[in-house]
């Protein structure tokens, strides 16, 4: 495997996306249930769904073509999904913390 | 004075904390800050190892009109409408205990931070309904307010 900006990016996005499994599980003691709770629990599937698929990412090359185009709209789609979760929660919350 | 007995301190007990006042001695005073409205004497008596002779220590606050017996209070009625901060909290932490099982000790904490009065409770609750309805259970939020504003008299 090369060294190159493309490897270290991996690299750096799949530690980022490890740290982000460790906040989402630790979080999610303190978090048993109500509005915030049955969320996480999605946003936590995600964050692990990421972690596997960003783990791939330094073995991408090796890849067909086309398999590689399957992977990244499966990215696209899945964080599509993970930003109108975060952002639905963020406005529930806003709008239960101000009524 | 029965080892089961959970005391609480009254207004003037507050009072007499918050004011630093003479009419209590040293032990005395320290006695009066272990007394929680939670814990039992027996457990106070455990755990209170500085305070001399704890029994008749909070018998002479109790004499004093500065600590009251849980149980006397509750069957004369007393405390519910006027300034029986640790009572109504207690109650109220109760009510977190029962409906919220072992997610319940936020919101306990929550209501004994809090200051005794009526208003600063109310408002304690309000805060507790967002906190068990964003991370506890939606249903229960509602339930939670609706029983505590009637322990407080709201």
């Amino acid at each position: 495997m090369d060294i190159n900006v493309t490897t270290v990016l991996n690299i750096v996005a799949i530690l980022i996306m490890f740290y982000c499994l460790y906040l989402v599980l630790s979080l999610k003691s303190s978090i048993p249930g109500g509005m915030v709770g049955k969320h996480w629990n999605f946003l936590t599937l995600l964050v692990s769904l990421f972690s596997i698929g960003y783990l791939t990412t330094p073995f991408f090359d090796q890849l067909p073509t086309n398999i590689q185009h399957l992977v990244v709209s499966f990215i696209f789609v899945f964080g599509a999904i993970y930003v109108l979760v975060t952002v639905r929660l963020i406005f529930n919350v806003i709008r239960e913390l101000t009524e | 004075m029965l080892p089961d007995s959970v005391l609480f301190r009254t207004p003037k007990g507050e009072e007499m904390l918050v004011a630093y006042g003479h009419e209590v001695s040293p032990n005395q005073r320290h006695a009066l800050l272990v007394v929680d409205g939670k814990t039992t004497v027996a457990d106070l008596e455990k755990k209170a190892f500085w305070v001399t002779d704890l029994i008749s220590t909070l018998e002479e606050l109790s004499a004093l009109g500065l600590v009251q017996d849980k149980a006397s209070t509750t069957s004369t009625g007393g405390g519910q409408a006027g300034g029986a901060g640790p009572q109504l909290k207690t109650q109220l932490a109760a009510i977190a205990k029962e409906l919220l099982g072992s997610n319940a000790e936020r919101i306990i904490k929550k209501i004994e931070e809090t200051d005794g009065t009526p208003g600063a409770l109310e408002q304690a609750l309000l805060g507790c309904k967002k906190i068990i309805k964003l991370t506890i259970n939606e249903e229960l939020a509602d339930t939670f307010l609706e029983r505590g504003r009637k322990v407080i008299g709201k």
